[in-house]
Order: structure tokens, then C-alpha cells, then sequence
């Protein structure tokens, strides 16, 4: 018998019915108008300064050394784990090391950050081994060898997420082992050895993993606040105290060009584009890889800037100070395209996590489960979830970007100043809904 | 290889017929899920798979991992 050795998932989602893309469509438009017409005048968030302060004793949970310590413990004994079945693991689809890299990793650190903050900084078995040496270092090794140049910004996690995107979505062996070998040990080189040259701020800048669950950790529940304490914020108040960098413009390019192409590559759109150009399958993957995030960063930076500059702040900056309104678009996105990967191939992944030799053992007692297909079965109610998640998305995205152009443009420029951008944000959800329809 | 990737409407439940005509043995990879995996000989084979569920599902020739259909399952 022939056994399916490579590959993640099985079938994917049946595309979107038309009623509702359409319907999608036109709520995009017309609430996204809306805002613009009715919506506030004066800036409504603050998040510096929002919220409700934690109870202390929560606080002091949250922040103590004990829950630091269990987070570190699991982190470490995720990363020991993964070392061993992707070293002595099979070359087969039934290693777990696929699914857990590439959707729960990958696609689990979505729902986690969003959830419990930025759990991959709290958690990373990077930081921990780093930490460690550290204190072998001594004093003199405290802190890196070299200043990390501030114009250097996020430029590296935006080319480590851009790498990884890349061989789960373009490379024709991203589910073969030596692919993930070699991915992960440079994954390991990049952020280990940056940090020895750089110190610990260069995992906050170039682990790809980190920088994409802070991001979406930018829409949690809990933040600080600019006297320290932690509080409960709403979402869009805690996007407001987004780090703006100019670079973080192109880490967001990437994710949301990145799952636009996922959409796409698996589309018949795909199939027909693909063979009709005579062109090496993966550097057209690749080129238009790269064109879906270019189009991301270009469109929205020309969004931003499409606008009067107001006082103080050159042109060049507004995409950097309207690029958190993408946060809540990335998310739309994601739910919409992972859901179901990450609800029902994320249980096989479960089973496979507990026999990763193969060779009968029950590691986790998940080796007996079976897959419970409750999302498949149910197609409209999916279709229904994606557009009202692409919506969702747009709605929280074209909210923050109203409250910051109502604090940052000029006052007579406040409303049209913004429809540049609120053009791009509707091209977004309807190009996202579009893709959701004619996969 | 033909079809290429063409997209094909299956009903849930109800068996699809492959008709492969092939100059050598080999197999069909079908990413249900659980996937499927139907072999031809050399020759004609007639083969059917039956996908229980909705989706979308790709079927490709097991060694080369070429799109043959995608099946839209409803």
C-alpha cells in the first residue's frame, strides 16, 4: 500500500458562497463610511493611560517570579521536545513536528496571544537558554557586544517571519524533514547568536515568533500602563499603545501578504496562473510571495500618507503611526483561513504528539483520540464565522485608524484626511473576502 | 498528465470514478481527511473514492505530486 508520507492538513474549507462575500462586501463599505461620517471627533483612546488597574494580588501573579518560572519550565520542555522528534523523528507525515510548527506554533500563537498577551516572550526557551548565558558570561557579557542601531528596527523579525513564510507556503518540501532540520537550527543560529552581538533586545526585534505574538498581543485583555501598572483595557485601547516603527510597517506586510497568497496558492487562480507562465514553480511562488506583501506595504503606506501633514510629523511617519489598525485586520484574516486547520487538523496533531516514534507508545494518552470533524460538517455556519471575522477585523481596524487620524491630522483635514487609507482597508476586506469566495 | 487541476463538484457520500489510463503503476494521493490513497496499474484502471465530507479536496499522482483535480465536496 502506498502510505502519504509528507503534507499538513487534508481537505481545506469549501469557498465562501456568493451571498455572502457580497454581503460582507457591502457591510465593509457601508460601515466603514459610517464611521468616518458619525463616528467621534475627539480621540477616544489612550493606551497609556486606560483602564482599570488588576486587582493587586492578580497583579503580583501575573508579574511574580513563580508564573515567570512555570512559563520558562514549559517553554523549555516544548523546545526540548520538539529538538528530539525533529532530530530523531521519521521523515513521515504522521511526525507531529509538521502540525506543531506550522499550525500550532504557527497559527495557536494567534488565539494564545490575543487570549494571555505575549506569551512567546514569556515562554521562549530562546530567552531562557540565552539567560543562561548570560550568567556564564559574567558581568562583561551583559547586554551583547554592540548597541542594536535604533533605525535597524523590526527589519529582522519582518526577514525571519518573511523566511518562515516562505517555507510553509512556497518551498514544495516544507513537509519534509530536513526542510524543518534546517529551518529550525537556523532559526536557532539567527536569534541565539544576534542576541549574543545585540543582548536581549534583539529578541523583542528579530524572533519571528515573539514579534508576531507581541503584535496580536497588542489586542489582549491586559496591558500596562505608561505608570506601570497593569490593567484591564479594552482591545482598542491597548492597540492605541502600539510601538510605532517604521519597520513594524513591514513586519505587518508580511503577515497579511502572507495568508492573502496562502488564499491564493490554493485557489484555481493559482493552478491556472501557474501553469499558464513558464516559470520554475517555486521562483513564481516566490515572486509572488513577495508581490502580496509588497502590495501590502506599499498600498497601505500610500493610504497613510495620502493625506496633509499635520504639524510636527513628516510624511514619512504616518504609516508607521496608523500601522497597529492592521492588527485587527491580520486577525480577521487568520480566523477566517486557520480556523479549521488549527480546530480539527490541530487534533490530529494532538494524537500524533503521543506515538512521534511511531512505535506504539502513548506519550500524552491522546494516541486513541479521533478527530472530531465539527467544523467541516457544518460549511455555512464556517462561511459565516470567516465573513463575520473579515469583518470583524476591518471594523476594530478602520475604528483605531479613525481615532488616531481625529488626534494626528490637522482639524480641517480630519475626515478626508483619512479616506486614503480607508479605501485601502475596504481593497483589504474585499480582496480577503473575494479570495474566501473563489478559492 | 491530464486534467490539470481542473475543479470537479462531488457529492458527500457519493463514490467519484477516476478512469486513469497510465504507461506505468503508481497511485492516486487523495487529501481527504484521513487522506486516501487509490493505486492504478499500467493500463486502465477504474478507481473510486468516496469522501464522507464537505471540502475541498485535492487529488494529485502519488509520486510526481501533481494537481490532477480538486474535488468540491458539498
Amino acid at each position: 500500500m502506498l502510505v502519504p508520507m509528507h503534507g499538513v492538513g487534508g481537505a481545506q474549507d469549501l469557498p465562501i458562497p456568493a451571498s455572502f462575500a457580497i454581503a460582507g462586501a457591502g457591510a465593509a463599505l457601508v460601515i466603514s463610511f459610517g464611521v468616518l461620517a458619525v463616528a467621534w471627533r475627539q480621540p477616544r483612546f489612550a493606551g497609556a493611560t486606560a483602564g482599570t488597574p488588576l486587582p493587586a494580588a492578580l497583579a503580583k501573579v501575573i508579574q511574580g517570579r513563580g508564573l515567570g518560572l512555570v512559563a520558562r519550565l514549559l517553554g523549555l520542555a516544548f523546545f526540548a521536545y520538539l529538538a528530539w522528534i525533529t532530530i530523531w523523528g521519521p521523515d513521515l507525515v504522521v511526525n507531529p513536528v509538521f502540525g506543531i510548527v506550522y499550525v500550532l506554533l504557527w497559527v495557536g500563537l494567534v488565539p494564545a496571544s490575543l487570549l494571555l498577551g505575549p506569551v512567546w516572550k514569556t515562554m521562549s526557551p530562546l530567552r531562557t537558554i540565552y539567560a543562561a548565558i548570560e550568567k556564564a558570561a559574567g558581568p562583561h557579557g551583559r547586554n551583547g557586544l554592540y548597541e542594536l542601531p535604533d533605525r535597524v528596527g523590526y527589519w529582522p523579525a519582518a526577514f525571519g517571519l518573511f523566511a518562515f513564510v516562505w517555507l510553509e507556503l512556497v518551498h514544495d518540501r516544507a513537509t519534509y524533514i530536513g526542510s524543518v532540520q534546517l529551518f529550525l537550527a537556523l532559526y536557532l543560529v539567527y536569534v541565539l547568536l544576534g542576541a549574543v552581538f545585540f543582548g536581549e533586545k534583539w529578541f523583542a526585534r528579530a524572533d519571528p515568533f515573539e514579534v508576531y505574538s507581541t503584535l496580536i498581543a497588542q489586542l489582549s485583555p491586559i496591558g500596562r500602563r505608561s505608570d506601570g501598572r497593569l490593567a484591564w483595557q479594552s482591545p482598542l485601547h491597548h492597540l492605541d499603545a502600539f510601538n510605532p516603527s517604521p519597520s513594524r510597517v513591514a513586519v505587518i506586510a508580511v503577515l497579511l501578504g502572507s495568508t492573502a497568497y496562502d488564499s491564493f496558492s490554493r485557489s484555481s487562480h493559482w493552478v491556472r496562473l501557474s501553469q499558464a507562465v513558464p516559470m520554475d514553480y517555486t521562483l513564481l511562488g516566490t515572486l509572488t510571495l513577495l508581490a502580496f506583501c509588497a502590495f501590502v506595504g506599499v498600498t497601505f503606506s500610500a493610504g497613510a500618507m495620502l493625506t496633509p501633514t499635520p504639524k510636527g510629523i513628516r510624511r514619512a511617519q504616518l504609516p508607521a503611526l496608523f500601522a497597529h489598525s492592521v492588527v485587527p485586520i491580520i486577525v480577521g484574516y487568520v480566523i477566517a483561513h486557520y480556523l479549521t486547520l488549527l480546530a480539527e487538523y490541530g487534533q490530529q496533531v494532538l494524537i500524533y504528539m503521543s506515538d512521534p516514534m511511531v512505535n506504539g507508545s502513548n506519550l500524552f494518552g491522546t494516541a486513541e483520540w479521533e478527530v472530531n470533524y465539527f467544523l467541516s460538517r457544518e460549511p455555512a455556519t464556517v462561511a459565516l464565522i470567516k465573513v463575520l471575522a473579515v469583518l470583524g477585523g476591518h471594523v476594530l481596524g478602520v475604528v483605531a485608524a479613525h481615532d488616531r487620524a481625529v488626534r494626528l491630522l490637522p482639524r480641517e483635514h480630519r475626515i478626508s484626511g483619512q479616506l486614503g487609507l480607508l479605501v485601502v482597508m475596504v481593497t483589504y476586506t474585499v480582496g480577503g473576502l473575494f479570495l474566501l469566495f473563489s478559492g | 498528465m491530464t486534467p490539470k487541476g481542473d475543479r470537479i463538484d462531488a457529492k458527500v457520500g457519493e463514490p467519484v470514478t477516476f478512469i486513469v489510463q497510465s504507461d506505468r503503476a503508481g497511485g492516486l494521493h487523495v487529501h481527504s481527511s484521513p487522506e486516501q490513497t487509490p493505486e492504478f496499474v499500467k493500463g486502465m484502471s477504474i478507481l473510486e473514492v468516496v469522501i464522507d465530507r464537505p471540502g475541498l479536496v485535492e487529488v494529485e499522482e502519488h509520486e510526481s505530486g501533481a494537481l490532477i483535480v480538486q474535488l468540491e465536496v458539498r
